[in-house]
């Protein structure tokens, strides 16, 4: 008995030095300029942003984990690939010694919500009271929590329109729906050097990252950049091949002019403020409750938004107004003509009621529910009975067609 | 909506000769006289498949008939009324091109045209 002890004792020893032997020990503690304990800096080489640096911040304030371990399996535990996914990012991007306000107000925002699609949609369809109002249900996040909750409407939306929301898992998704989503990081990532190994984060958003999403219904994204999406069905073909240029999700895009401001340089967070497109903590039903840049803030105005805040590139130079680019260029800012613009016959007409020569039209746009299909709800990521498909009767880039809201002349677009 | 398109401005006929712009849809616009105007549409005025008994890009008729829904309360197409009062100078456009015409610099309401008998 008393050898059969010893002899276990023995083996026991062996395998602990065993253990012991086969441990990667750091050669010294690794600690953030910050002081604070950051073990991940002996086993991980890669280099985010200045702002963001290494020595600075470490990994686990962003990537959570076990800072302290140096064990790969200990130091994981709980680690997330990416902290910009809004269902961690309180305890991220959100800590309180980075961005404690955003992660709340970004939720609160129609990028997140999708609020106003899910409300006209299901106003449009006859399952809501005909008043657009804030339902706690017309909310992306209430939808996740709720897979029970369905409708015709919303089965709809989780199907087709579900990927366009900052909730969307970044990566979830296969082929061109795995470069969208992911909370903060769907606006603030963009490739890094290849060297770094890891990409960067960036306050000059490229307009690549916001059209992503902004390519459906209105196509603004694409009418900026002068793409318009067309019925050639990649006509005319070319050596064999489609000429036309295609979009990730394969439909075909052919140059059209694009915007004044594109041309000048422009990225779309150089007009839109941050209250815009991050929200300010309030809940709207759609977009124009949010959107506060007006052509006037700029040409003509005082720099100010319809709700009064500066527009952030407004500069004085020499006594007049002027424009500064998230890349730093100055543009002069040209007041509205006098006579054709300030006419009082005019006076009920917004900017691009003129200035707008082309909008995508799509005439007897519809849909069709196939209950033999199945197909993928993009919320749950589970396929469930039922197909939709859209179509169209015909589309045409054209002049808009002008209508009335409220007191001012404005495009409308159908579709 | 803004479709973030932002150029050039469009030419005054484009709006003010239009049937396409003021939601009639496409089609041809006629004037009768005594400001009255009558528009045969180029499309079909049904279309069987989608159960729509109008043309595809109309918003509404020369009647004020509104065919579509719109997307917020306070958006409507512009009334008979209104449509009238654009297509009006759409018949001067034809001697006074633009703003650089001094007629149309200074245009008021109460001015009658002297050439062209209503």
């Amino acid at each position: 008995m008393k050898n059969w002890v010893i002899l276990g004792g023995v083996l026991l020893l062996f395998v602990v030095l065993v253990k012991e032997w086969r441990r990667q020990r750091a050669p010294q503690v690794f600690t953030t300029t910050s002081g604070q304990v950051e073990m991940c800096l002996f086993c991980h080489q890669e280099k985010p942003e200045k702002v963001h640096a290494r020595e600075v911040v470490g990994c686990s304030p962003c990537h959570l984990g076990d800072p302290l371990r140096t064990d790969k399996a200990l130091a994981h535990r709980g680690i997330v690939k990416n902290p910009g996914d809004l269902r961690v990012a309180d305890r991220t991007c959100g800590n309180p010694a980075c961005h404690p306000e955003m992660p709340s107000q970004v939720k609160k925002s129609l990028m997140a919500t999708n609020r106003g699609i899910i409300n006209t949609l299901r106003r449009y369809w006859g399952e809501i009271p005909d008043q657009p109002s804030v339902r706690p249900e017309d909310d992306v996040a209430y939808l996740l929590k709720h897979p029970e909750l369905k409708s015709t409407a919303l089965d709809y939306y989780r199907k087709l329109c579900g990927s366009c929301h900052l909730w969307f898992e970044k990566g979830k998704f296969p082929d061109f729906l795995k470069e969208k989503g992911g909370g903060c990081v769907a606006c603030h990532l963009i490739p890094g050097p290849k060297e770094a190994k890891h990409p960067r984060l960036t306050r000059k958003i490229p307009t690549e990252n916001c059209v992503r999403c902004h390519n459906r219904s209105g196509r603004i994204g694409l009418t900026y950049q002068g793409l318009y999406e067309d019925e050639g069905y990649g006509t005319p073909y070319l050596d064999g091949d489609f000429g036309e240029e295609m979009l990730p999700d394969g439909r075909f895009v052919r140059p059209i002019p694009p915007d004044v401001h594109f041309k000048a340089g422009l990225v779309c967070v150089d007009c839109h403020l941050k209250e815009e497109t991050m929200g300010e903590g309030k809940t709207y039903v759609h977009f124009e409750e949010s959107v506060e840049i007006t052509c006037v803030a700029c040409h003509g105005g005082d720099g100010k938004t319809a709700k009064g805040r500066m527009v952030p590139g407004i500069k004085k130079e020499k006594g007049n107004l002027v424009f500064k680019d998230k890349e730093g260029r100055i543009h002069p800012l040209k007041a509205p003509d006098p006579v054709k613009c300030r006419h009082p016959v005019h006076r009920r007409l917004s900017c691009q009621a003129c200035h707008a020569k082309r909008v995508p039209q799509c005439f007897g746009c519809h849909v069709r529910m196939d209950p033999q299909q199945r197909q993928t709800d993009k919320l749950t990521g589970k396929e469930t009975p039922g197909a939709w498909e859209e179509f169209k009767s015909y589309q045409r880039l054209t002049t808009p067609t002008l209508g009335v809201k409220g007191k001012e002349i404005v495009i409308l677009v159908p579709g | 909506m803004d479709p973030h398109a932002t150029g050039k401005a469009r030419s005054c006929l484009s709006c003010h000769a239009s049937p396409k712009t003021l939601g009639l849809g496409y089609g041809t616009l006629s004037y009768l006289g005594k400001g009255r105007w009558a528009f045969q549409s180029s499309e079909r005025s049904q279309s069987d498949l989608l159960g729509l008994d109008f043309p595809l890009s109309a918003l509404t008729n020369l009647k004020g008939e509104i065919f579509v829904n719109l997307s917020r309360e306070d958006l409507r197409p512009f009334n008979p009324e209104e449509m009238k009062r654009i297509l009006r100078v759409g018949l001067c456009l034809k001697c006074h091109q633009d703003f650089s015409d001094p007629v149309m610099m200074n245009w008021r309401p109460e001015m009658r045209c002297p050439v062209f008998k209503e």
